[in-house]
Formats: structure tokens, C-alpha cells, sequence
């Protein structure tokens, strides 16, 4: 008997003004060399973890979405929570073709509000196993715009990974051998859909940090939040 | 590449002056009846072997598998040897805890993982052998911790383990008196007289008699 964890949405509308996505895995002490320089030992794989640093949350409806979660965060609870636009995404104005067009509709998972999402995406190319670090993905459409430092994700299932891009190399313009960080969680097949505007599944760090009252009842500051990617 | 040959690779020689980095982690194999549990020191899910191996570090660093480290045998100790799962939720606990036969006299083999750049958590350099522990039994301790107002339930489950049941062909391992009346025990001989060995407590002088 399997347990399924549950996966709660990130509300959208509590967007971070400020974020960071780094993957930089984790390490133990090593050991001291003859000339007394303390090395670190390097440990296999190891968990993404993200930043937020909020402003004042403005509208109603993120304040409301705020209030679930100061009462969701705090035991551990598992969110998915998108990467919000920032540098460490593919430029929008790179992003044309089909991939521009992939639209669908849906509902904000909070508020039950009905919302146009766009998830960017470009085919696998060949099979990857989980627990890999390198995979490649067709770019022919959209041309060198992947660099290193962006993140990208894939979806099984109900469940979202997100990848830093450690490097990458081009064959020809098309296909991409990508090393990524985190290792991958999920086998990939040719044709899965590597995406361009990814989520991670993420517990909140310090959720009694990031709970603040509300200012006058209306608006609250969340403080800085740590995401560490929730292991599935 | 075996991990003795990827070892010495990594190594070097004595010309060579870089920093040693051997990234080795210990796989735990509890071989319990018709459920064989895989851990590893680590985050994560590890491919290696042929075999899933299950992380038990957590996002802050600590390791919630507990193992006991492993002292030569060959003295004629046989320490008992626990290996402990200090936090399981209640569900787990009782399943576990009605299932405590499945993992007397079983054994519990610890290997050598070693990871390089690049491989992600798919190794291909082959595991390596470091011990081998017959379960002897287990220990299911409840208990609450803490102060008013914040109170802690803690359940965790524990394997009891030791080095050898007097199998010398397990490399690196002897007959012990010890080890040989717990085996006995497992194999429901209640008056085993033990083993003498003869050679425990016995005190050697090297390099000129008195």
C-alpha cells in the first residue's frame, strides 16, 4: 500500500516580487589536507530549493489566498508551486510557433476564478531514466534560446519537477543534451513535454516566518518564504 | 569499473597532488521475509545494483536512519548492533510492529555505493560488500517528549542486529561465543553451551618473551 502524498496548488495570486530557483545540491565535510584546507564531500543528487521575498500583498483576493495558506503551511504541506517569471525562465519574446500558442483554460485552484494558462513546451527527444542528470530535448522550432541558468520542468502525473539547466549543447541548432540539477525523478520518454514555464513540488521551509498579521485586517507582508523540493 | 579499480583511479598516485573526492555513501539491504526493505545515506531515490534504493536524508541535512557503526570483529566482540528509524507515523508503526517476525534471523547487508560527477543518482561503478548482520530482533519504542505545551509523540522502530551467527564465510567475520548462542536462540535451541574459543581475553606478547 502506496501512500499518495497530497498536493495542494500554490494560489497564484500570492506572487512573489522577488524569487531565486537554485539547485545546488548539498554536501557533507570532507575531510582537512596536509596543508590544512578543509575539502567538502560532494553528495549525489539532492534537493532544488526556491525563494520568495513578497511585497505587500494588494488585492483582496491574495490576501484571502494568503489566509488559507498561513493555515496550510506549516505541517509540512506539500504545494505546487509555479517559477514565476523572472530571468531564470526562457524569455517570452523567444517563445513562438506552437509554443506560443499553448493555451488552456482553467480555474485558479484557490479562488475557483476561471483563468487562461500558458505552458510553453518542447518534445524529448530520446528516453532518460530517472535519476539521470542529462537528457535532450528537440529545439528545432524555437532555435538556441534554452541557455544555462534557466529552469525547465516536466509533469507525471500530478506531480511537477523543475530543473535547473547546468549546460547545453546544440547539435546542429535542433536537438539539446541538457545537464540538469536536480537529477531527474521521473523517467522521460520521447515526445513528453519539457516545460517552458514550470512548477516544482515544494514544502515551505520557514512557514512560521512567512505568516505576518494583517495591516489594519486587509493587507498582509508576507515574509521571506524557503521552498526545499518535496521528494515524491 | 569495479569500486576497488575506481577507488585507486581516484586516488591517484603518489606524482599526483589534486584533492582526494570519493563520493561514497553506505546502501542498507534489510532482507526481511518476502519484504525486502533498500535504504541509502542519502536524498533521494538511487539507482544502482539493479535496484531502487531509498534516501533517508531529509531536506535539512540529518539522516532519519539511524545506523550503528561497525566495529572489528575479529576481537571476539559481538556487539549487538541497532539500527534505528527514530520518527514513523502511527499507520506504519503498527504495520510494522505486526510484522516484527518477518525480519528475525534475517540479514541485513550494507554496501559501498560510489557516485561520480555527472552520473546524477545512477552509478555505474559496481557496489561493494562492507558487512553483513544477521537480525536478531526488533525494539518498537512509543514515548512523549517535550514540555507543556508542547508535547511530542515519538514512535520509532528499531532492528537489532549482529556482525555474524558464526557463518565464517561472511569475509572479515569469526566465530564468536556470543554470536553463536543467539543463533542457537533463533533456531529455538534453548541450552546451546556456546562455542569456546579459547583466544578472547588471552593476552599475546610480539617480539620477545618475558
Amino acid at each position: 500500500m502506496a501512500i499518495t502524498p497530497i498536493i495542494h496548488q500554490w494560489p497564484e495570486s500570492v506572487a512573489p516580487i522577488n524569487q531565486v530557483f537554485q539547485a545546488n545540491g548539498a554536501s557533507t565535510a570532507g575531510g582537512m589536507t596536509l596543508g590544512g584546507a578543509m575539502t567538502e564531500n560532494p553528495s549525489p543528487g539532492g534537493r532544488a530549493r526556491m525563494s520568495f521575498v513578497f511585497s505587500p500583498l494588494a488585492m483582496r483576493e491574495s490576501n484571502e489566498a494568503m489566509s488559507w495558506l498561513a493555515s496550510m503551511m506549516g505541517n509540512g504541506a506539500i504545494f505546487s508551486v509555479p517559477i514565476y517569471n523572472s530571468v531564470q525562465l526562457v524569455p517570452e519574446a523567444d517563445i513562438f510557433g506552437v509554443a506560443a500558442n499553448n493555451f488552456f483554460d482553467t480555474a485558479d485552484p484557490y479562488s475557483a476564478i476561471a483563468i487562461r494558462r500558458w505552458e510553453p513546451f518542447v518534445p524529448v527527444s530520446a528516453t532518460a531514466l530517472a535519476g539521470a542528470v542529462t537528457m535532450t530535448a528537440d529545439l528545432s522550432e524555437l532555435g538556441k534560446v534554452l541557455r544555462a541558468g534557466h529552469v525547465i520542468g516536466f509533469r507525471s502525473g500530478t506531480y511537477d519537477f523543475s530543473h535547473a539547466v547546468k549546460s547545453i549543447s546544440y547539435d546542429g541548432g535542433s536537438i539539446a543534451t541538457i545537464t540538469i540539477e536536480p537529477p531527474l525523478r521521473r523517467a522521460l520518454t520521447a515526445g513528453d513535454k519539457m516545460h517552458l514555464r514550470p512548477k516544482m513540488l515544494a514544502t515551505v521551509e520557514n512557514a512560521s516566518e512567512v505568516v505576518q498579521p494583517f495591516t489594519s485586517g486587509r493587507h498582509m507582508t508576507p515574509g521571506p518564504a524557503r521552498f526545499v523540493e518535496a521528494l515524491v | 569499473m569495479t569500486f576497488e579499480s575506481k577507488l585507486i583511479e581516484i586516488v591517484g598516485t603518489q606524482a599526483d597532488a589534486y584533492d582526494i573526492r570519493a563520493t561514497v555513501r553506505k546502501c542498507y539491504h534489510y532482507d526481511f521475509a518476502d519484504a525486502p526493505v533498500r535504504l541509502w545515506d542519502g536524498e533521494g531515490k538511487l539507482y544502482a545494483g539493479g535496484f531502487e534504493w531509498l534516501g533517508t536524508v531529509v531536506a535539512d541535512g540529518g539522516n532519519v536512519h539511524q545506523s550503528a557503526a561497525l566495529q572489528d570483529p575479529r576481537d571476539g566482540a559481538s556487539p549487538a548492533y541497532e539500527f534505528t528509524l527514530p520518527f514513523v507515523d502511527k499507520t506504519n508503526f503498527d504495520a510494522m510492529k505486526a510484522d516484527r517476525s518477518l525480519a528475525e534471523g534475517r540479514a541485513l547487508t550494507i554496501y559501498y555505493v560510489l557516485c561520480e560527477e555527472g552520473e546524477g543518482l545512477r552509478p555505474t561503478t559496481e557496489m561493494r560488500f562492507c558487512a553483513k548482520l544477521i537480525m536478531t530482533g526488533t525494539k518498537f519504542v512509543e514515548q512523549v517528549t517535550g514540555s507543556p505545551g508542547s508535547f511530542q509523540f515519538v514512535r520509532s522502530a528499531t532492528v537489532v542486529a549482529r556482525t555474524s551467527t558464526g557463518r565464517s564465510r561472511i569475509p572479515g567475520f569469526t566465530w564468536t561465543d556470543t554470536s553463536q548462542r543467539t543463533r542457537a536462540a533463533l533456531l529455538g535451541i534453548t541450552s546451546d553451551s556456546g562455542f569456546s574459543t579459547n583466544n578472547d581475553g588471552r593476552t599475546y606478547f610480539v617480539g620477545g618473551g618475558v
